[in-house]
């Protein structure tokens, strides 16, 4: 099943939605972009006949740009709630698409954000599948999926 | 024409609104299921809600249930707008007394299309009763 999830659908998805909801910008080009030094992750989780999370990391440059163009507000006036909002919103969009390829049942949870860089303990049993690397506006944006292996599975 | 739009993301509510607004509807908003409810209390019956499916307290689905419960909302369209594609969701909030299906990511046009579909039209009177859309 989980060859179902490939870098280049995970491309295509994010790209999707970064053209629908950004379609006065560039789009997402498939670089890798220079680290951010502020970067925030928005993640949620997929359950049911695969277990598991996506995760989306932008830098805090790309967010705000992002939330000035989704809200129609200059850059400079944008809310700090508002950016960790659209961040939230992206990753929900872009994780009930990837829950989308999922055979059914599958239950999407509520999105979650975080400053910085999402850190998955490996030992507790989850498997990296795929971690894409994409560039906007020049900034970086990073979609992973997580699956989490069962101790019968591991 | 008046549409409540009912979403958890102030983005997204954002969003929805300002193509409502193009197409000449007054909008209000609602952060949830239970917002909404008050809403429909306090500001009167719209003509049109989206409703998001994900969110917290009373999700869309939950709203959706609960408006087609009250005869008074009989002649509001109720359109889904989400991130559920897959049959089965969609199948579940028809059932429940949704009358159009959008998945996110949207265009304008697509919204534009599927209230069209409906038959809805900013300037038009016409309620969902009018099409049969009340009949249970």
């Amino acid at each position: 099943m989980t060859t179902l999830f490939t870098e280049d659908l995970v491309t295509e998805i994010t790209s999707s939605v970064w053209t629908a909801f950004l379609p006065e910008e560039e789009g997402i080009l498939p670089f890798h972009a220079a680290p951010a030094s502020s970067t925030l992750t928005g993640s949620i989780h997929i359950s049911g006949t695969w277990n598991g999370l996506v995760s989306l990391t932008c830098s805090a440059e790309a967010a705000t740009r992002a939330t000035a163009s989704m809200l129609a507000t200059p850059p400079g006036e944008v809310d700090p709630s508002d950016v960790l909002d659209v961040v939230g919103e992206l990753v929900n969009i872009v994780g009930g698409n990837i829950k989308g390829l999922l055979p059914p049942p599958s239950d999407l949870s509520l999105p979650s954000v975080t400053d910085g860089s999402l850190h998955v303990d490996t030992r507790a049993g989850a498997e990296l599948l795929v971690d894409v690397h994409l560039s906007w506006m020049d900034e970086p944006i990073n979609v992973a999926i997580w699956e989490r292996v069962t101790s019968e599975e591991a | 024409m008046r549409a409540l739009v009912v979403d958890d993301s102030r983005t997204m509510r954002t969003i929805l609104s300002r193509i409502l607004g193009s197409l000449g509807i007054d909008v209000n908003q609602a952060a949830d299921g239970r917002d909404a409810l008050e809403s429909l209390d306090a500001e009167g019956i719209p003509d049109l809600a989206l409703v998001d499916w994900h969110m917290p307290g009373m999700n869309g689905l939950e709203l959706v249930a609960a408006v087609r419960a009250q005869s008074r909302c009989d002649g509001m369209f109720v359109v889904m707008v989400t991130t559920e594609s897959e049959p089965e969701q969609v199948s579940a909030a028809l059932s429940a007394g949704a009358d159009e299906y959008i998945v996110k990511p949207f265009s304008a046009e697509s919204i534009g299309e599927k209230l069209s579909l409906l038959g809805i039209d900013a300037n038009a009177t016409v309620s969902r009763t009018d099409l049969g859309g009340g009949e249970r």
